[in-house]
């Protein structure tokens, strides 16, 4: 799985991990730092780690919410588990 | 709801707890026994199997007023890694019923120590307005819903309430549990959850205001 496909996936996880839904969509690149440009609590990336070992079939090791600063971590994170 | 497996009885584990149990209920028995009371006929109920259990947050002795409520072997609670690196931590560790989280850094460890348990059918206890109130009930966390989800158990919602003078008997309050695997149903949105994060909290403030009234349907002590 490439690198934009993964990211395509976790846009859509990231719709259902906030209650602005669609709204969140335009923040969401790369740089995007999850918590301050995004606004998500521990709580929701609790959720987006539960969702993403849920979609990609991964498990994810014993890491803090805090490991993953911005989405481009998450996504490597999963590129790595997948390779 | 799947039927949640049955742990180890007899383990050495097991013992060493009923000890430490044991020794730190003897005063409680004495004085510091709660009186039970009940929403219904099914919060009455002995739960069977796993359980989150959630309460609100009046003091530093709220884990042995939920133990001495609902008497359960297998019996775990969740609390802040700060509090098992103080002088007396090792104590506490010893215990072997704490589960430690940094509320700074959740660590997926530390959720899945949560849901483990739950899946092995141990009854979990989770005080979800993360820190001891002043009087004033604090907005809930939506982390037990997750929490719970994940281990396919209900949610029993405690109400704690706090003593009038130093001599009178602690009341605590007992709802019936709530199916939240029946309330998500499948792979819930975040919104969801904080829709029955908000519903469990205004159960907490129903049992709060049946605290105040003293007519019950069933009544226990």
């Amino acid at each position: 799985m490439s690198r934009n496909e993964i990211l395509e996936q976790l846009k859509e996880i990231l719709i259902t991990a906030d209650e602005r839904g669609a709204a969140l969509l335009d923040l969401v690149t790369e740089d995007a730092r999850l918590q301050e440009d995004l606004g998500l609590s521990s709580v929701n990336l609790l959720y987006l780690i539960i969702a993403v070992e849920e979609t990609f079939g991964i498990r994810f090791d014993d890491v803090g919410v805090n490991a993953f600063p911005t989405v481009g971590d998450v996504v490597t994170y999963i590129e790595g588990k997948l390779s | 709801m799947s039927k949640q497996p049955k742990a180890k009885l007899f383990s050495l584990r097991c013992l060493l707890m009923d000890f430490v149990r044991l020794t730190g209920a003897l005063p409680g028995l004495v004085w510091l026994r709660p009186k039970r009371r009940y929403t219904s006929a099914q919060a009455k109920k002995r739960i069977r199997g796993a359980a989150l259990v959630i309460s609100n947050h009046t003091g530093f002795l709220d884990p042995v007023f939920t133990m001495l409520t609902l008497w359960y072997r297998r019996q775990y609670f969740v609390c802040h890694q700060a509090f098992t690196e103080t002088k007396a931590g090792p104590f506490f560790r010893a215990t072997g019923c704490l589960i430690p989280i940094d509320a700074d850094n959740f660590g997926v460890g530390s959720f899945r120590a949560v849901t483990d348990n739950l899946n092995g059918g141990k009854v979990v206890t989770i005080f979800p307005e993360g820190h001891i109130n002043g009087g004033q009930m604090l907005t809930f966390q939506s982390g037990m819903v997750l929490m719970a989800m994940q281990g396919h158990c209900p949610i029993v919602p405690l109400f704690i309430k706090p003593r009038r003078h130093w001599y009178s008997r602690l009341e605590v309050i007992v709802d019936a549990p709530v199916d939240v695997a029946a309330l998500c149903g499948g792979k819930p949105a975040f919104a969801k959850i904080k829709e029955i994060t908000q519903l469990l909290q205004d159960r907490e403030a129903y049992l709060e205001q049946l605290a105040h009234h003293t007519t019950y349907t069933e009544e226990s002590t």
